[in-house]
């Protein structure tokens, strides 16, 4: 008799699969999803659900559904997916410097000359003394540093 | 930054702008800006001098282990003084547009006259 197809190894490994590609590719542009991913989570968590039903069925009751071999293999790579992706969000993502010396609120912000897109020398100051897009006097300037496209 | 963009308006109306630094040469921060659609200044610091000034180097970073920045987000006020910094813990976690907005009511340095 010819065994029956393991269904629910195949979804959950989707799941699990899809989780970290729906983050990165989605919810990385939603600071409500990026910041702590509470909705990844659940995914992982069904997933391997489903998983480990399948295995399970696999194991008690081998003459009838398959995925004895390749359902253990499944599993531990889902495993490893999600211990990966736990470390990033949650251990590598923090290896940042503390950047104690950086200008504290009531210090002077340091001056400095850059580049701009036009290959023109700006300094901070003179940013602080153009004239914004709407009103006549400047409030601040927000400066956002980043990692840069690389 | 997308959502600052997003935002852009609600600085523009509190008459503080914005300023994104990295070590991208200006080259690749124009194809930024044009592909991503932003309208506000992007500046270069390819030596990282302003970024070591304010101490937000984190070294060998980059695929090819260049030296990058470490996110950060300072509000400067037109007197030159820094009022609201983040420094975020995460690299997933940055700040929010309304987070900065918020701020800058609170000091209320926006459009002083209207209050």
């Amino acid at each position: 008799m010819k065994r029956r197809w393991n269904a629910p190894i195949w979804l959950g490994f989707l799941f699990v699969l899809s989780a970290p590609v729906v983050y990165f590719s989605v919810f990385i542009r939603f600071p409500a999803l990026r910041d702590h991913p509470w909705l990844t989570f659940p995914v992982f968590g069904i997933g391997l659900m489903l998983m480990a039903f399948g295995v399970r069925c696999a194991y008690h009751e081998p003459w009838i559904y398959r995925g004895k071999i390749f359902g253990t293999i499944l599993a531990v790579l889902s495993i490893a997916v999600v211990t990966l992706f736990g470390a990033g969000v949650y251990y590598f993502a923090r290896q940042l410097p503390t950047s104690g010396g950086a200008p504290k609120v009531g210090e002077k912000a340091p001056d400095f000359t850059l580049q701009d897109m036009d290959n023109h020398n700006v300094t901070l100051s003179s940013l602080l003394h153009s004239t914004p897009a709407e009103g006549d006097k400047l409030a601040g300037v927000v400066l956002i540093f980043y990692r840069g496209a690389w | 930054m997308r959502s600052f963009e997003q935002s852009i308006n609600a600085f523009d109306h509190r008459h503080v702008s914005l300023v994104a630094i990295s070590v991208d040469p200006p080259e690749t921060t124009r194809e930024l800006r044009e592909k991503q659609g932003y309208t506000f200044t992007f500046l270069s610091d390819p030596k990282a001098e302003a970024i070591r000034r304010y101490d937000l180097l984190h070294a060998g970073a980059g695929e090819q282990g260049e030296d990058l920045s470490r996110p950060a987000e300072f509000l400067i006020d037109a007197a030159g003084t820094v009022r609201w910094v983040n420094l975020t813990d995460s690299l997933v976690v940055r700040a929010r547009p309304g987070q900065v907005l918020s701020a800058i009511d609170n000091l209320r340095l926006g459009s002083p006259r209207t209050r």
